[in-house]
């Protein structure tokens, strides 16, 4: 029998499943919840209390870092290599010079923002970030400051379902829509998750079918504002420092890795479709299922396998 | 005969394995080195320094597409029928 918890936190809805009896699982529920909770107030850039933002701040200096923080800035410049940069987190500087220099509740609900005149865009250094693994220490370049929202959410997904793992079979943990998986449904050869549609959030547009590791979905429809007279969304092309103008409205991922999946996600987003393929191909076993503006679904031949079928 | 043969063959791989290692030498010595892919060089300029695999046409990606012959029938995009009631869990992007 699965079991449900959902909850508001790392400002998107996490979501918790678990195959196992009620009483067995509420404390692997309550260690999730406490688990995200700390989470996000290590790795938030909206709280300045937060160790990111203290990271953001030691810029050209050495910073000592938890391990969290340090493995997954370690596996941020993994990524950043694999995807050749097209994974960024260090936009943080041109995420917040086109108007979401604020939570998104706050961006939705507060006041319009005025258009600001165009700069010339200056990529940051990511790729000169050094972590220091022995002495658990993080030199960013100065003018260097990172966003880890995404993957850090892939990063605490597969963590949570490591720690609740210990008290339930098969369990999965989703933090919007960064996903770990571990172990299958009773009966079953795969977790069955719906593939919500980009274009309205009340349907589903396919039911995938997938194997125990990570999924992740990135979208250039979650997260919009319009700033003066242009519309804006989240998910920045390192190339010019602007949001991506995608052909496809969401690309979802499936690896074994979860900060992969994250990082994949927003990459093949952003890559041009023709590129999309050779690049997934860096990561062995890696599927992906991208949707179109008319609500296609295109990938890889061999992503097919993950579709259950029409929804 | 055969003992002057084997002592030319031996001269003469020794000469030619110590002629090859030298050329090999000199080119890699004045070869160009290998850059990073990135640093402060834009994305854009390194991708196109990445040998990358063929891909498929843009045709061919289409999932459930006409010109993909597979056991999946129908439009896999279309709206969810009215009895249909997907997985509690979903991914939908953050």
């Amino acid at each position: 029998m699965m079991e449900y918890d959902e909850f508001s936190a790392m400002n998107t809805t996490v979501q918790v499943a678990a195959e196992g009896s009620t009483e067995r699982l509420r404390p692997g529920f309550e260690i999730v919840r406490r688990y995200v909770a700390e989470s996000e107030r290590r790795f938030s850039r909206f709280l300045e209390a937060s160790e990111l933002s203290q990271l953001n701040r030691s810029a050209g200096q050495w910073f000592k870092a938890s391990p969290e923080l340090l493995g997954l800035v370690q596996e941020s410049l993994t990524w950043y290599d694999l995807t050749f940069g097209l994974f960024d987190p260090s936009l943080l500087g041109a995420l917040r010079q086109v108007g979401y220099d604020r939570s998104m509740t706050e961006l939705r609900e507060g006041p319009a923002l005025a258009s600001v005149p165009a700069m010339e865009w200056m990529r940051p250094r990511f790729a000169d970030t050094l972590v220091d693994l022995e002495r658990q220490q993080i030199l960013l370049p100065e003018g260097v400051q990172l966003d880890l929202g995404g993957i850090a959410k892939g990063w605490v997904a597969a963590r949570a379902t490591e720690m609740l793992g210990r008290f339930a079979d098969s369990c999965a943990v989703s933090a919007g829509g960064d996903m770990a998986l571990k172990g299958l449904p009773e009966g079953q050869r795969s977790w069955q998750v719906s593939l919500e549609d980009p274009r309205d959030a009340n349907r589903v547009v396919a039911v995938l079918e997938v194997r125990p590791g990570s999924l992740a979905t990135s979208s250039v429809t979650k997260r919009r504002w319009p700033q003066g007279d242009l519309p804006r969304h989240h998910i920045l092309d390192p190339r010019s420092g602007l949001p991506a103008e995608s052909e496809w409205l969401s690309v979802t991922v499936w690896t074994e890795s979860p900060t992969g999946a994250e990082a994949f996600a927003k990459a093949l987003l952003i890559a041009d479709p023709e590129e999309a393929v050779s690049l997934s191909t860096r990561v062995e076993g890696l599927r992906f299922i991208a949707v179109r503006a008319d609500g296609s679904l295109w990938g890889p031949p061999l992503s097919r396998e993950m579709l259950h079928g029409p929804a | 005969m055969f003992r002057l043969t084997k002592i030319f063959l031996r001269v003469w791989i020794t000469a030619t394995s110590l002629a090859a290692f030298g050329l090999g030498w000199a080119v890699l010595a004045h070869s160009p080195k290998p850059a990073p892919l990135l640093g402060s060089q834009p994305a854009a300029a390194s991708w196109t320094a990445s040998q990358l695999p063929p891909i498929p046409s843009l045709q061919q990606l289409q999932i459930g597409g006409p010109s993909i012959s597979s056991g999946i029938s129908g439009n896999l995009s279309m709206a969810p029928s009215a009895n249909f009631s997907p997985p509690r869990i979903r991914t939908m992007g953050s």
